[in-house]
């Protein structure tokens, strides 16, 4: 090479490209979908913080790498007789500073993200135990809280009614334990990265807003032989298709999703057995303001219903997802048997013909449609199914007008009760039907159309004080009648979609799409 | 610099400092009722929490003051709040406390005093603050400082993200800022040490093809906007021409080295900033973006000096070319293009925008506009804030550059605005 400028940016270019293309051994990277608003367990709301928070505490029960649940912070734990009251064994283990975990720590956590004065917006979930909801609504007070360490190794916990979806309930963040001493000292502070202390197998090391955040193995975890990583670092990068860039290009092992729409087909081509779709645990809906007519008819939202072509919507429109007939996802566990209505049963063509004449005997055709808005939040995969059932409702005399709004104002619009017919989306929080069923009950806050059968509620109601196949028959019953009477209408079941570099050992696909980093290994 | 260039310097700083705390605090009324204003909140999401913990979140963060209460609390940073006997906040005051008055905190997480009717709300004693200025961590006692949350952005305290529970506004900043400069500096050296050649160039070969040329490649660059040029330029070189370059640059050349897995050359720059690689796309995007203003700025420039009398002279004394270019023409020359670099702040900032949202890039306006599409009204004002003052503050240099490169200016004793 003669040309002495081509030699200098030789130099210059194989050493920055060097340094920043280098793979350091036994670093996952992760596209994690958005950036992380906090490092406290009990602040956080998305996938993308509770990923992070999973890999950095660990909780009573935890998951294993195919998402069982295991102990994890207890060793074991017995449940009363009537179900109300949980006593669980801490496993002899230390906070990352070298302080103990104590039942004192869980005691003091449990009453913290309750505490309203923390304003957790996940608090409710921690409901289930006793005390919990008057404490944090403002009524009761911290005391009545029914949670508490017997000694520095045992705790217990009484239920406001039998849960047995308790245990369950304990892998989610809002049930991570945080420890009180560093808390107590700093106040809010404590999770910053220079503050923080851990129980679980990695702890943050390095955090620039919107570039990346690492966390790197934590040797005083308990099962720290068994780590394999080094280091995990979670991009915040929240457009799909460049996660498949930085994929293509090998700087991400693990994408968070794939682009939608039928991107997936050519991508299962590119990538094969790295392309990972596997059913998650929620449900894409329309629901129906059953405060206002015509929805407050049976008829009209079974009509509706039964109208749109699920599968046409699955495999042109959002493939990669399942045809949904009930709210209830059929991955959930507890052997429950999800309750489609009875017209699911008919092919499509019998179904449209149906909804066709139950339009016309109310009097609406093609020429004569009946009116409805359908309001989505903005998103281009949303407006394209909007569009999808537009069409199909055409055909049994519907005619659509589309009002998109932003995510948040469509979902307080929905909880106002300030729309027609409105798209929704439910993942559940613990693998369990009555995180859903609860949903079309008098009592939450996202039974967004008022959904109200009294008989499908005295069947919710009973199955809180039932256990076992009891309560499973129950449920199941309220379904079914939540279901043929079109509470909503169920559009499709969420699957999880991942492309995994195939050298990612111990990463498998799983229900609940929780991937703790622990279980996983890079081969060569 | 002479003593009357001082005066007018102290005296001109002084007059903009003025003008600069008055735009600023425009903004950010306006910012703060038309976000207001606007449907939504940032307590909106996929699952907007229930009303029992929505009525606590909106105490957390003072929402429940009036209007006028949380503007001056997020100017001054002094709200108190009233203790119910339970522990839950109650009612909120809208008053200053005394300084160094005793202050239980909000956020579950430190002891109350169980007798407290009085404040809660985490405030900021000036002495703890400037204690916090200085580095401290601990107090007198060796006790951990408490959190200092709502000092005021009249104290540098942007306060805590809405959205993002534990961020607080200044770690954005901290974190954006650099991000956002270290792809605008390149980008704006890119186009003018290309874009002030070529119009040179263009005017000394004035109306010849080569003029042509150069005006035409600038503009081209101008007229594509960002939003365009971005995904293109990805479609180019990352996949179009990939193979070429891959067969030039690391075959061929062997200039470039691939690491494990790696099928592509990283041309895409999201999240890891390593690389020069990754400079590449948002440097050409920001940078064509400005260079066809700069080629006809800088063209215009040296065609009038090229013009002048003085330079007709130097031709006349028979100066070698590369004298009258440097000597004559240079500075003359590119008054224009500095006269640019203060709209072109502007110009760089609102690029940004567009690039770091195409390419991932973490800086300052990706936050801007997740702030605005999230309804974080404190991240929002925040970076109002801290993009106006980068704006301000530029155009100021480039007055004070101007005036020094202008002669004519400065005898005229600062008349330019």
């Amino acid at each position: 090479m003669k040309n002495p400028f081509l030699k200098i940016m030789l130099v210059a270019t194989t050493m920055l490209v060097a340094a920043g293309a280098a793979h350091a051994q036994g670093v996952l990277n992760v596209g994690n979908g958005g950036e992380p608003g906090s490092l406290d367990p009990h602040q956080i709301s998305g996938t993308w913080e509770s990923s992070i928070a999973r890999d950095q505490f660990l909780s009573l029960y935890t998951e294993s790498a195919d998402g069982t649940i295991i102990p994890g912070a207890a060793e074991s734990h017995s449940v009363s007789d009537d179900g109300l009251v949980y006593t669980f064994t801490i496993r002899d283990h230390n906070w990352s500073d070298g302080t103990p975990v104590t039942a004192h720590d869980f005691e003091f956590s449990f009453k913290r993200i309750l505490d309203p004065a923390t304003a957790a917006s996940y608090a409710y979930l921690m409901y289930t135990i006793a005390g919990g909801e008057s404490f944090n609504s403002g009524e009761g007070s911290m005391d009545d809280v029914q949670v508490r360490a017997v000694d520095d190794k045992t705790l217990e916990v009484t239920l406001a009614s039998p849960a047995p979806y308790f245990i369950a309930q304990t892998t989610h963040n809002t049930a991570y334990p945080v420890p009180k001493h560093v808390v107590e000292a700093l106040g809010d502070e404590w999770s910053r990265p220079e503050n923080i202390v851990v129980n679980g197998a990695f702890k943050v090391s390095e955090w620039t807003i919107g570039e990346k955040l690492t966390v790197t193995k934590n040797p005083g975890f308990y099962d720290a032989a068994n780590v394999s990583l080094d280091a995990v670092s979670f991009y915040p990068i929240e457009e799909a298709s460049q996660e498949l860039n930085l994929f293509r290009e090998g700087q991400l092992d693990v994408t968070s999703t794939i682009p939608p729409g039928d991107a997936m087909y050519a991508l299962a081509d590119e990538f094969g057995d790295e392309l990972y779709v596997t059913p998650y645990g929620g449900t894409y809906y329309y629901a129906f303001n059953a405060t206002m007519a015509p929805y407050d008819d049976p008829m009209v939202r079974s009509a509706l219903s039964m109208a749109i072509d699920r599968d046409r919507i699955t495999t042109d429109v959002s493939p990669g997802n399942v045809a949904a007939y009930s709210f209830v996802p059929p991955s959930i566990s507890g052997g429950y048997e999800v309750q489609p209505p009875s017209w699911a049963a008919m092919s499509q063509e019998e179904r449209t013909a149906m909804a066709k004449g139950v339009m016309e005997a109310a009097g609406y055709t093609a020429d004569n449609p009946m009116k409805v808005v359908i309001n989505y939040n903005t998103s281009e995969g949303h407006k394209q199914i909007a569009l999808a059932i537009s069409d199909m409702w055409a055909e049994i005399g519907v005619a659509v007008e589309l009002f998109n709004q932003d995510v948040g104002t469509h979902y307080d619009g929905l909880q106002a009760q300030e729309f027609e017919i409105g798209r929704a989306g439910w993942i559940w929080d613990y693998p369990d039907a009555e995180n859903l069923l609860a949903l079309m009950g008098p009592n939450s806050p996202y039974n967004y159309g008022k959904y109200n059968n009294a008989e499908f509620n005295a069947l919710l109601e009973a199955s809180y004080t039932q256990t076992g196949d009891e309560r499973i028959a129950t449920m199941q019953a309220a379904e079914a009648i939540a279901m043929e009477e079109a509470a909503l209408a169920p559009i499709y079941y969420y699957n999880s979609k991942h492309l995994v570099g195939s050298y990612v050992e111990g990463w498998v696909a799983n229900g609940d799409d929780r991937h703790p980093s622990r279980w996983i290994s890079l081969s060569e | 610099m002479s003593r009357t260039w001082g005066i007018f310097f102290m005296g001109y700083a002084f007059q903009r400092f003025g003008q600069m705390m008055v735009i600023v605090l425009i903004a950010l009324l306006a910012v703060f009722t038309t976000q207001r204003l606007a449907p939504g909140g940032p307590f909106d999401g996929e699952r907007p929490p229930p009303p029992k913990i929505l009525k606590n979140l909106r105490a957390y963060y003072d929402m429940d003051l009036s209007m006028p209460a949380q503007f001056y609390s997020y100017l001054f940073g002094m709200a108190g709040r009233a203790i119910e006997p339970g522990g839950s906040p109650g009612e909120a005051y809208w008053i200053a406390l005394p300084p160094e008055a005793e202050v239980t905190t909000l956020g579950g997480t430190q002891k109350r005093s169980d007798d407290s009717v009085l404040f809660v709300r985490q405030f900021c004693p000036w002495g703890q603050w400037f204690g916090r200025m200085f580095g401290a961590k601990t107090d007198a006692e060796g006790r951990p400082l408490p959190t200092l949350r709502k000092c005021g952005i009249i104290r540098g305290d942007f306060g805590l993200s809405m959205v993002r529970r534990s961020i607080y506004v200044n770690d954005y900043v901290r974190d954006g800022l650099p991000a956002t400069l270290k792809y605008a500096v390149p980008s704006l050296l890119f186009a003018l040490l290309l874009g002030i050649p070529m119009g040179f160039y263009a005017a000394y070969r004035q109306n010849k093809p080569a003029d042509f040329v150069m005006v035409t490649v600038g503009m081209f660059g101008t007229i594509m906007p960002n939003l365009v040029m971005a995904p293109l330029l990805v479609f180019l070189l990352a996949f179009q021409f990939d193979g070429f370059l891959h067969w030039l640059l690391v075959e061929k050349l062997e200039w470039i080295e691939l690491g494990r897995r790696q099928r592509t050359l990283n041309w895409i720059p999201a999240g890891k900033t390593g690389g020069v690689m990754h400079y590449v796309l948002p440097t050409l995007v920001l940078g064509t973006g400005l260079l066809g203003r700069i080629v006809r700025l800088s063209r215009a420039g040296a065609l009038e000096a090229l013009r002048s009398n003085y330079v007709r002279t130097a031709r006349a004394k028979g100066l070698p070319a590369h004298v009258i270019l440097f000597r004559h023409v240079l500075k003359p020359g590119i008054l224009p293009v500095v006269t640019y670099m203060a709209p072109v702040t502007a110009v760089i900032m609102t690029g940004s925008l567009i690039i770091e949202q195409a390419f991932s890039l973490p800086g300052l306006g990706r936050q801007f506009i997740t702030a605005a599409t999230d309804r974080d009204y404190t991240l929002l004002m925040g970076t109002t804030v801290i993009l106006l003052l980068a704006v301000i503050l530029l155009n100021f240099i480039v007055d004070l550059a101007y005036s020094w490169l202008d002669p004519r200016i400065r005898r005229a004793g600062g008349g330019r605005s």
